[in-house]
């Protein structure tokens, strides 16, 4: 079984391989369901709307590092118009935003936080169809530290050697300031406009659904 | 000089993952080596210091970090103090050099990523993907196409806001902090509306009533195939490499020799001049008017 050493199947240095692998396969699945769905002009454009709203907001703070309204906006809109269309307002707004920012290896690793986290907002709305503005900033206070989490990963499991629960606790605690400090301006955000927001999306959805009635269908 | 988006995405993809398999030093200090040609052949230099600035920060933390998580080197450099639970912090001369090696990687990365970005064009990226992923891609454009849009209405707000009478400064903390999320409101509520505007005039223009149409004229040219077939080569010779042992290293606990045997010699070698060779086609490129013609 030489050869099965060789090739690193046993050893730590294939991880890193396979992290991206997944991610890459999580991403194009995810994408494809949303591609599977026909079209409706409507929901694209609401899509590209909110993901240029959670990309833009980004911009003003690029100096201040992980403090944004991105994660913020791509909850809410997650909460409002469902899991999918919430995957892709995160990953898209990761996309857009990184256009002005800067491309790199942290892009795709960005896609799919942001796009889980507007995907689990959407989970959250079918166990909680009215929630609080306590649960809602408890949410996004959440999210702060599972963001850091799953960016510390492909840094994790390229670069550090014994991949082990402790470096990667060690890892992630480095950046633990910073994950507070996004999830501290997450926590701000849902408690000055976490209902507001959602107020406004959702008289908006129902907008959305609105159609015209001919006039000889109305007695 | 413009390429498929295929070509160099297989290239650069090739050289990530190679550089992913394997931890010998002289093989990620050849990869690091192609990617400073690629870098000064493309007149890419001038760009980089705002990447530089970002770039050696991450690459730091990863030459710090490693000495201080693992302690399984033989060489001991420091002896650190005993901290419960985690055990004595030693600073081992193995973990170093491992640290400096992941660093290496690290930039190679932070480099890869860096020269595919100004190198390939995204709106020909872009108009590849659509074939497959048509909605999101038309998505993604839209949204950044709305970014300096949403930055101008930001203004305009602001000014007709300013107009009543609102301030956005000078007013405490607190009050500031609310009057400007007020304007996040303004602009959310109105880009929402103007959505709607858009979603209408898609409808108008027959967007969703047949399959989508797909125009990607961008040619697949001999500078293309020569530079994928490079890039396949490499990712064959180092397979062969990883089955006969060359692209492996240790560096715990102890350094192992940095050449086995003269044919790891002459596969260092070959894999370095088959993954440099696509800089001298470039190179070529510019000067040879045959190759022209096959494009």
């Amino acid at each position: 079984m030489k050869w099965f050493k060789g090739i690193g199947l046993l050893n730590d240095l294939n991880w890193p391989v396979l992290s991206w692998f997944v991610l890459i396969i999580l991403i194009i699945l995810f994408y494809y369901n949303y591609e599977k769905k026909g079209s409706d002009s409507k929901t694209v454009a609401v899509a590209a709307t909110l993901s240029a709203l959670a990309a833009v907001s980004r911009v003003p703070f690029a100096a201040l590092p992980n403090v944004q309204p991105t994660t913020f906006i791509v909850i809410v809109s997650g909460y409002v118009f469902g899991a999918q269309l919430g995957f892709i307002v995160g990953s898209t707004a990761a996309v857009v935003s990184n256009m002005s920012l800067g491309q790199g290896p942290w892009t795709p690793w960005q896609m799919l936080a942001w796009g889980c986290a507007g995907m689990s907002a959407g989970v959250l709305k079918h166990f909680r169809p009215k929630i609080s503005k306590a649960g809602l900033t408890f949410f996004c206070g959440l999210w702060g530290y599972i963001f850091g989490l799953i960016m510390n990963i492909w840094q994790w499991s390229a670069f550090i050697y014994p991949l082990t629960l402790k470096t990667f606790f060690a890892t992630y605690l480095l950046g633990f300031w910073f994950d507070s400090l996004h999830a501290l301006s997450n926590v701000l955000l849902a408690v000055f406009m976490g209902k507001d927001l959602i107020k406004i999306l959702d008289r908006f959805q129902k907008k959305l659904k609105a159609t015209y009635l001919p006039p000889e269908y109305i007695e | 000089m413009s390429f498929h988006p295929i070509s160099i995405t297989l290239y650069i993809g090739v050289l990530l993952l190679l550089s992913f398999l394997t931890v010998h030093p002289v093989l990620l200090i050849l990869f690091l080596l192609d990617l400073i040609l690629i870098t000064v052949s493309f007149n890419l230099i001038s760009h980089l210091k705002s990447f530089m600035k970002f770039s050696l920060l991450m690459v730091l933390t990863v030459v710090v970090l490693n000495p201080l998580l693992s302690h399984s080197g033989q060489t001991v450099l420091v002896f650190g103090p005993y901290i419960p639970i985690i055990g004595r912090l030693d600073i081992t001369l193995e973990a170093l050099l491992y640290g400096i090696n992941m660093g290496i990687r690290m930039f190679i990365v932070l480099l890869g990523f860096y020269i595919y970005g100004s190198v390939v064009n995204s709106d020909k990226m872009f108009s590849l993907i659509s074939r497959f992923a048509g909605k999101s891609i038309l998505i993604t454009a839209m949204a950044f196409r709305m970014v300096p849009k949403m930055a101008k209405k930001l203004k305009t707000a602001s000014e007709a806001q300013m107009a009543r009478g609102v301030k956005f400064q000078g007013r405490g903390k607190i009050a500031n902090v609310k009057n400007t999320l007020s304007l996040v409101k303004i602009i959310v509520v109105s880009a929402l509306e103007d959505s709607i505007e858009t979603a209408e005039s898609m409808y108008i223009r027959a967007y969703g009533s047949g399959p989508r149409s797909s125009y990607f004229y961008e040619k697949f040219g001999l500078l293309d195939g020569l530079i994928s077939i490079n890039a396949v080569f490499s990712l064959f010779l180092s397979m062969f490499g990883l089955f006969k042992g060359w692209n492996s290293f240790s560096f715990y606990p102890e350094l192992s020799t940095i050449l086995k045997d003269l044919d790891q010699l002459v596969y260092f070698f070959l894999v370095f001049i088959s993954l440099t060779l696509p800089v001298f086609y470039c190179w070529g490129y510019k000067r040879w008017r045959f190759m022209k013609l096959k494009t």
